[in-house]
């Protein structure tokens, strides 16, 4: 192997460290866990992560252009309610008995208006996405409170259920979509110009403007993907749990950012990748199901999960900072 | 001339039921301070809580503090102590953190009145509560019960799924199911978890991969019907018929008693919370006029009761009640109270 090919190996491994920390936790887990090692507990990890997953490519797209939606873990929750809303038989429920792909065109176009909703603050407005999207952390959730009164929906159609309880030989299918959404986004980001621009605007903003990029309209079309993206996990969600209650996805936008940390995307705008985002989600399951299948205290259970964060971050921040001196 | 002297008197009932009614609505401003909008029983609650004390001629203005954020709410006590109210009813987001706005209001004249969620470390006027330790002891030995069914005594496996450990709802119920398995049913192996923030999705995350890692799993107790509704929807994926793993829960949500109604839940413990709120109402003016309030059993709603003298001073402790397929339609329910 030339010197060439070892640096780019040394580089490869560098940018993918989230898949090697995944799989340490994994190999680490299966050896001294009891009952770890078994496909349904992989299984489970890669479903946990379905909710999360989703949310982390919202989060991450927008941190890549150097913004942040705060509201996406709102529009999910408002996205569950309005499904079982739309599509449950119970007290609170509208009565309509929608079916799933009606309500599903129905929140993803509910998710679209809040991206615009959102960008038209922070693109013709000028105002910090932080802030604006903040707002709409509190607004989002409180709409979906108003639209049941803080009451609980159970049994939504069933088709809408049968999502969240198909399997694809022995993969779910919430899973498939899950990575069906990981590619086409990946692509989107690495393959299409549309996607570099994304890059651009977040690594320059000035200098992609100067080079005949419309910012701002790259920045709406971010929002509405963000929008869509966390209204499809709230749909999935609701059909998760068949149904929604006030409380559901409450923490999931930590869960999310933690996901794109971990997957080494940079806060600063323009660096990383959805392949890392991705394995960060499965990261942060793999620690929950350990947490749930071992018998340990559960007063612990936050402590061992925020330290396990930590370790995998700080891995992650000490290989980036060797990364230079190495290569 | 007899039709103008029908017309006057019936004139006079008018004017008069519309004085005494104003009079009955004008007893004053009640404040009641709500720990979040996210529970469904503490929106309950708050509607119980709100028609009770306007029956009882008050008017009353709710107060909801966010998402359990205790300095919100310690924020709101001060406001509500401000506009010089008849009382305020509290449901504490947190029962240490409010002490020091509980005194600033007892230091005002304005009687505290707890609801639910005990204040331990000051004294109140009156507190109002289920009991929550023993909806724990209820649970315990309906799930004694059920695995006796089961297996002809009482032996076996339980996953306990708590709440967010921040709430003493959750706590108390632990404290109750354990002491009362550890001392009456030993054989009985009680595994805890936690899903944080009282979330759905976290149960049913922890219902999967735990029956994974232990498939002999005899029952499941979600410490809330909400958590229980994403519980059953793991088992049905799973491919499991019902009661193949037994259900229990607390609450008496209304989404828990239609899971009872599927056949999916066994039994749930009863939150009182109609009753809670009926017992301030029945005590709100004594409590205002500082009169003696006897103790010893009551009868709230047609639930047994009891005002007992503790430490922070008077409490009414009612009954929860176990709701099961025979009686889950009974109207007393508060899960079967609300609706639009």
């Amino acid at each position: 192997m030339t010197i060439i090919q070892k640096k780019e190996t040394l580089k490869w491994i560098l940018d993918n460290i989230a898949w090697f920390i995944l799989l340490a936790m994994l190999t680490i887990f299966s050896f001294t866990v009891k009952g770890f090692a078994q496909w349904p507990i992989y299984r489970n990890i890669l479903y946990h992560s379905v909710f999360v997953g989703i949310l982390a490519i919202a989060e991450a797209i927008c941190i890549l252009s150097k913004e942040m939606d705060l509201s996406v873990e709102s529009v999910l929750a408002l996205s569950a309610v309005v499904t079982a809303y739309l599509a449950g038989i119970g007290l609170d429920a509208s009565g309509l008995h929608l079916n799933g792909p009606t309500t599903l065109i129905i929140v993803l176009i509910m998710g679209a208006i809040i991206g615009l909703f959102n960008s038209y603050f922070i693109v013709r407005m000028k105002i910090n996405s932080f802030i604006v999207t903040l707002a709409g952390y509190l607004i989002f959730r409180a709409i979906g409170l108003i639209i049941t009164k803080g009451h609980g929906v159970v049994n939504i159609s069933k088709d809408i259920v049968a999502v969240a309880r198909t399997n694809i030989g022995p993969i779910p299918l919430m899973v498939i979509i899950l990575l069906v959404i990981y590619v086409i986004f990946s692509l989107f980001l690495s393959k299409t110009q549309f996607g570099r621009f994304i890059y651009f605007v977040g690594d320059n903003r000035e200098a992609s403007y100067n080079a005949g990029i419309k910012t701002d309209r790259v920045l709406t079309i971010v929002f509405i993907m963000s929008g869509v993206l966390s209204a499809l996990a709230g749909w999935l969600l609701a059909a998760r749990t068949n149904g929604s209650s006030p409380s559901l996805g409450q923490g999931i936008l930590f869960e999310a950012m933690a996901a794109v940390v971990i997957g080494g995307v940079s806060l600063q705008g323009g660096v990383g990748k959805l392949s890392g985002v991705f394995a960060g989600a499965v990261i942060l399951s793999s620690i929950s199901t350990v947490i749930n299948i071992v018998n340990i205290n559960p007063y612990y259970m936050n402590i061992i999960r925020g330290a396990m964060i930590i370790i995998a971050v700080l891995l992650d921040a000490i290989i980036r900072k060797i990364r230079p001196k190495l290569i | 001339m007899k039709r103008k002297l029908i017309i006057s008197l019936l004139s006079i009932l008018f004017v008069a039921t519309t004085v005494m009614g104003g009079i009955a609505a004008d007893k004053g401003l009640v404040y009641y301070l709500s720990p979040n909008q996210f529970d469904e029983m503490q929106t309950a609650a708050s509607k119980m809580v709100e028609s009770a004390v306007e029956r009882a001629g008050y008017t009353c203005r709710t107060l909801v503090a966010g998402n359990e954020d205790s300095n919100l709410q310690m924020n709101q006590l001060e406001n509500a102590i401000t506009q010089n109210p008849k009382a305020i009813i509290v449901a504490a987001v947190d029962g240490n953190a409010i002490v020091g706005g509980v005194e600033q209001a007892k230091a005002a004249g304005i009687p505290v009145i707890v609801f639910d969620r005990v204040i331990s470390e000051t004294k109140v006027d009156f507190t109002s509560v289920a009991g929550c330790k023993r909806i724990g002891i209820m649970a315990a030995h309906e799930i004694a019960n059920l695995l006796k069914e089961k297996y002809g005594e009482v032996r076996g496996t339980i996953l306990d799924i708590m709440g967010d450990p921040g709430d003493s709802y959750t706590t108390l119920i632990e404290e109750g199911l354990r002491e009362t398995m550890e001392n009456e049913y030993p054989n009985v192996q009680i595994e805890t978890k936690i899903a944080y923030g009282w979330e759905a999705t976290t149960a049913a995350n922890i219902a999967d991969d735990y029956l994974l890692a232990h498939p002999d799993t005899d029952l499941i107790f979600p410490h809330s019907d909400h958590m229980t509704v994403a519980t059953a929807s793991v088992l049905q994926t799973k491919g499991l018929q019902k009661n193949e793993i037994l259900l229990v829960s607390t609450a008496g949500m209304p989404s828990g008693l239609q899971l009872i109604r599927d056949g999916w839940l066994k039994a749930t413990v009863e939150q009182p919370v109609s009753a809670q709120a009926e017992g301030i109402a029945m005590f709100l003016d004594d409590i205002i006029e500082g009169k003696k309030i006897e103790l010893g059993p009551y009868e709230v709603m047609e639930i047994p009761a009891e005002i007992i003298e503790q430490p922070y001073g008077l409490e009414l402790r009612i009954s929860g009640s176990v709701i099961n397929a025979e009686n889950v339609d009974n109207p007393i329910f508060w899960g079967n109270q609300v609706g639009d």
